[in-house]
């Protein structure tokens, strides 16, 4: 297992190096000069020069790089060029909200698609499978805008069941109130893709050669399913589940803007409009080691779940 | 495409010369019939070349005013539907069908043309991946890593307000972001269809290996390019949606559907209902059309597959 652990993290290193790279130069190298933007349209050379030199992008790329590795390593982003905040200080209060949504967001989407999958696998080809195939699809096709434009409408302006928007200091408050109506609606974008592909997950597993032991010895319909199928369809199901994070940030940035919710999407939304290189920057590397460490923490769950991982037997 | 035809004509005329009774039809007769078969695809597809020709000819018949916000000045806007303005007008006094048809321009062009590119680009690299194998398959796949690990939409908003917004740009920009999925799968279906006796046998006779990847192995993937570029073109039309609703998508006057949805954020709580519900079922019609298609090609591939044995 520590054997397992140490090369897993080994093959990390790259990944890393190459997101760090990546979020550098885009920000960094590709783009224009932000002091231009920050200086305003009456700004005189010397101002420019002097914004320039504050921040730091008057020096080499190679020393700006090296400073944004520091700030890596020590967690010290600096303060945001728009609200002169630091930046460490907004992620540690932004991060909160965001969990608020995303966690419960994250286990109820697993639950729920796990159990509609097998659902629809027991009763495969029924009118009760296709139907629910077909309805995914046209769920999934809507755009998350219109769900949370049309949800807010329906469910907190006309029928009044929770507030239109809006965060309150407790957690309590927020996870039974304020997080329920976005909760929910991103519940309805996410599930119907997780469930079509678990669904071909649970499939692909009752066509094997075990399950049909399992019945020739008399196992009941649940028992194969559930004993059975669904073990070792876990196995690609929570694979899947580290590579799903991006996108939850991603539709973090739509449904917190819109529910003026006071998380990492709507401080990013808001430094990308104010052109506050430095916070989208550090907003964006903190979300890909996320991701990253979702992944290894799936793949360290599913070594524990199939040994075959841990032992390195196929890639 | 033209070598499985020719492979299952021969495989047909080997057949009619012993059973001369028995005609097969040609596979892509076949697989046309298991598309046709397929209500909803076949419904989707006229949807959605009704709701082309509504946006790309709409215009040329209903005419309106899209370019020249100026020329509506002193006026009422949020007009509700009429008789002058069948959908209404929205919140700069544009006439709501007119814009329709506008962003249904934008939305449908930008939609097709990213998920082409990325189709390209995907198909590419992940033959190259898959075929050569080796270093550089590491390397290729440890950059796919990189970028699968950053939410697309952070690295589409940084490419945008470094590059800016036109039209084109918005096609690139969605394009690059949208090839992981196909490249993993073509990279898959390279490793697996190299080792296959054809290839080989190209291989054998002296065949480099760009004409093993064109010639014998692109067109055995053809069904996964068609499914997933069918699904990609509904992702790219949604990912310019939220381009459009964090201020990203296109510049005022131009506009397309996602920017629409953007500007009328608050209409329904206002009351201006025909500001959202057109736009929403144009979009909803158009992404679950190209979903439904994409379906229906799967299955109607599957068809060459279960020839094949």
């Amino acid at each position: 297992m520590i054997a397992y652990l140490i090369r897993r993290i080994w093959q990390m290193i790259p990944t890393l190096l190459g997101v760090v790279l990546l979020v550098f130069f885009l920000f960094n190298w590709v783009g224009g000069d932000p002091a231009y933007v920050l200086a305003g349209k009456m700004a005189s050379p010397e101002d420019i020069a002097n914004i320039r030199h504050q921040l730091g992008i008057d020096r080499p790329l190679w020393e700006q790089l090296w400073i944004f590795i520091r700030q890596i390593v020590s967690g010290d982003f600096g303060d945001s060029w728009s609200t002169h905040e630091p930046v460490s200080q907004i992620f540690r209060t932004r991060l909160g909200p965001s969990m608020t949504l995303l966690i419960p967001l994250m286990i109820l989407e697993t639950a729920v698609a796990v159990l509609m999958a097998l659902l629809v696998s027991a009763f495969r080809g029924s009118l009760l499978d296709r139907s629910l195939m077909v309805a995914s699809t046209m769920v999934m096709s809507i755009s998350l805008l219109v769900y949370i434009i049309v949800g807010q409408y329906v469910f907190a302006s006309v029928l009044g069941w929770f507030p239109v928007k809006g965060w309150s200091q407790q957690l309590s408050q927020n996870l039974t109130t304020y997080a329920v109506l976005p909760v929910l609606l991103g519940l309805l974008v996410s599930v119907a893709p997780s469930l079509r592909l678990y669904r071909t997950f649970i499939l692909d597993e009752v066509g094997q050669d075990y399950v049909r032991t399992a019945r020739a010895k008399g196992a009941s319909n649940s028992r194969v399913l559930f004993r059975h199928s669904l073990r070792n369809a876990l196995i690609p199901i929570v694979t899947i589940l580290g590579l799903t994070l991006p996108g939850l940030f991603g539709g973090a940035l739509i449904t917190e803007t819109l529910f003026n919710y006071p998380g990492m999407g709507l401080i990013t939304v808001q430094a990308v409009q104010n052109n506050d290189v430095n916070t989208v920057m550090a907003a964006t590397l903190l979300i890909a080691l996320m991701t990253i460490t979702g992944n290894l923490l799936a793949d360290l769950g599913l070594s524990f779940v199939d040994p075959r991982v841990r032992l390195g037997g196929k890639s | 495409m033209t070598d499985n035809q020719i492979i299952g004509n021969i495989e047909e005329t080997g057949n009619t010369s012993t059973t001369p009774i028995a005609t097969t039809p040609s596979l892509f007769l076949q697989m046309l019939k298991v598309f046709a078969q397929n209500k909803l695809a076949v419904i989707s597809l006229v949807v959605l070349v009704l709701i082309t020709l509504f946006s790309f000819l709409g215009p040329l018949v209903y005419h309106t005013n899209q370019s020249n916000s100026s020329a509506y000045l002193g006026q009422i806007c949020d007009q509700a539907p009429s008789s002058a303005h069948i959908l209404g007008t929205d919140s700069t006094c544009f006439d709501m069908l007119g814009r329709l048809m506008v962003g249904g321009q934008n939305s449908l062009e930008v939609g097709f043309f990213a998920a082409l590119f990325a189709m390209t680009f995907g198909v590419a690299y992940g033959l190259i991946s898959g075929y050569l194998g080796g270093w550089i398959d590491s390397l290729l796949m440890r950059i796919l890593d990189v970028l699968l690990s950053v939410p697309g939409l952070f690295i589409l908003i940084a490419l945008i307000t470094l590059f800016g917004r036109s039209k084109v740009l918005l096609i690139v920009v969605l394009g690059l972001t949208g090839w992981y999925g196909i490249a993993r799968l073509l990279r898959a279906e390279a490793i697996s269809l190299r080792e296959r006796e054809y290839a080989q046998a190209v291989k054998a006779m002296g065949g480099r290996p760009r004409r093993v990847m064109y010639k014998h192995i692109l067109p055995n993937a053809i069904s996964s390019i068609v499914t997933n570029g069918t699904f990609a073109i509904g992702d790219s039309i949604l990912g310019l949606a939220s381009l459009g609703f964090l201020g990203l998508g296109l510049t005022f006057p131009a506009t397309d559907w996602g920017t629409i949805l953007n500007t009328s954020q608050n209409s329904l709580l206002l009351g201006y209902w025909w500001e959202v519900f057109p736009v929403a079922i144009m979009f909803l019609l158009v992404v679950v059309s190209f979903n439904y298609i994409g379906d229906a090609l799967r299955d109607a591939f599957e068809v060459r597959l279960r020839e094949r044995g």
